[in-house]
């Protein structure tokens, strides 16, 4: 064979060739060597952020059973169903996915009484471990928010809350919010004082995901009493509720869930297969918001309904349908 | 010509000598570091390029110093450019590292990330002269991990 046939390049040429490589061929090609791994192990992580995920297809966890995960990107087309491929099957044991911005995911391990928070892309399958929290919190409410700017960087934010569960039968007059920012890469709790003081509901399940969304760094929950939301406003640093729309159906909780989409923040209601959806209107200010209703039209809409033991549900539609 | 242009004299590793223009050597940041530090003579010799790979290389850089040239046609240059044997443009990967001109690197690794890109474990280790140091079971172990490349 021709000398020159063979290349003999440096590291540095072999991961600029393979920094241009799709992620389906790094994976293939793992197993050349034990320095092409090592060096594709470097392009992962530098890699973390990019290629930004596929926002199509969800993801979900069940509650208390087999974990499930959805996801669709541009190489690996989408995939349903429980059996995938290993490196995603850490989610569902002791791994939760607890919310998803902008096709990045929180999630969330169960250490002990510690729970360790890590960002997820899964057009990568990389992860950002997270620093520890400052305050242990039994079952805090939680919401994220990721931002993607234009030249790909990526900024997130994390704020999460808790009901002391001995009290919360009682009104509240604070509550302590935690929040974290990719910006400065810390925790910090703050006590905040409610202005009108509010009958909170612990968040009802350890590991699966709070039903949040989060809009303008507004944060939005849906309370565990299904009568209302609570909102964090966290540039305006104000803590308030809204009261659901028709909350006084029966069969009304375990079947609505809350979520974000097309810039707006949506509910949704599921009673005899008939799914009703509202939007927010007016949303940060506090006592003008108006929900506006609409029945979900199963044509003009894209819903992806899983129906779960515990009734717990996810709703993926098209932003059309909302904005019409 | 203008009484400023200024040339230099490349000796590549076949002792072959090409006359260039300076402003179009410099697109080398190696010959461009000899230059600023006043340590070319009369002849700059380039040990790690031989002639054949020096014509192609001077042939880029001919091109894209053309007045004017518009970014489709350099576009086509470019493209026809890393149309050649994978011997050559193996030589002209190490030419282009070696006179550092990182735009030239960086074309012809896209180019050679395009072709190996569909290729298997197998023909990569072939292709670049990698001696594979995992075990039977190690491979196993790692191809099982991303069994979903391979599908």
């Amino acid at each position: 064979m021709n000398f020159q046939h063979k290349l003999f390049v440096s590291e540095e040429i072999v991961i600029n060739i393979l920094n241009r490589l799709p992620l389906k061929s790094l994976a293939k090609f793992e197993c050349v060597s034990k320095n092409w791994q090592k060096v594709i192990a470097e392009i992962y992580r530098n890699r973390l952020w990019w290629p930004k995920p596929y926002q199509i297809g969800f993801f979900c966890v069940e509650r208390r059973s087999q974990s499930r995960f959805f996801f669709s990107s541009k190489e690996s087309p989408l995939l349903v169903g429980a059996i995938l491929d290993k490196s995603i099957n850490f989610i569902g044991e002791r791994v939760y996915i607890i919310s998803s911005s902008n096709g990045f995911l929180l999630c969330n391990k169960l250490r002990s009484r510690q729970r360790v928070y890590y960002v997820y892309n899964p057009a990568t399958r990389q992860r950002l471990d997270l620093p520890k929290t400052q305050i242990c919190m039994k079952d805090p409410y939680v919401g994220f928010t990721c931002k993607v700017d234009e030249d790909n960087s990526v900024s997130f934010t994390i704020v999460r809350y808790e009901t002391p569960p001995s009290t919360w039968h009682e009104l509240q007059y604070y509550l302590i919010i935690e929040s974290f920012s990719s910006e400065t890469n810390v925790w910090t709790a703050n006590k905040q004082i409610l202005d009108v003081p509010l009958q909170l509901y612990p968040s009802r399940d350890k590991i699966s995901s709070s039903s949040s969304g989060v809009v303008n760094g507004v944060f939005f929950w849906l309370d565990n009493n299904e009568e209302r939301i609570t909102v964090f406003d966290s540039v305006e640093k104000s803590f308030w509720a809204y009261v659901l729309p028709e909350w006084r159906t029966p069969n009304y909780s375990n079947s609505c869930c809350l979520g974000f989409t097309g810039g707006e923040l949506c509910f949704a209601y599921n009673r005899l297969n008939i799914i009703t959806c509202w939007r927010l209107s007016n949303f940060r200010s506090r006592d003008n918001t108006v929900w506006v209703c609409k029945i979900l039209d199963l044509e003009e809409a894209v819903i992806l309904v899983w129906r779960f033991r515990t009734w717990f549900f996810i709703l993926l539609f098209r932003t059309s349908c909302i904005c019409k | 010509m203008s009484s400023s242009t200024k040339f230099l004299t490349l000796k590549t590793n076949d002792k072959e000598e090409f006359v260039l223009d300076e402003a179009i050597a410099i697109r080398s940041q190696t010959i461009k570091n000899m230059v600023e530090d006043d340590c070319v003579s009369n002849v700059i010799p380039l040990p790690n390029v031989d002639s054949k790979t020096m014509i192609k290389v001077i042939e880029y850089w001919k091109k894209h110093s053309e007045e004017g040239i518009s970014k489709d046609k350099l576009m086509d240059f470019d493209k026809a450019f890393v149309k050649v044997d994978q011997s050559i443009l193996y030589a002209l990967i190490l030419a282009a590292n070696f006179l550092n001109d990182a735009e030239m690197l960086d074309m012809i690794c896209q180019e050679v990330a395009n072709r190996i890109k569909g290729k298997t474990p197998e023909e990569i280790r072939k292709e670049f002269n990698i001696e594979n140091d995992f075990t039977p079971e190690e491979e196993e172990e790692i191809r099982n991990e991303n069994v979903w490349a391979f599908e």
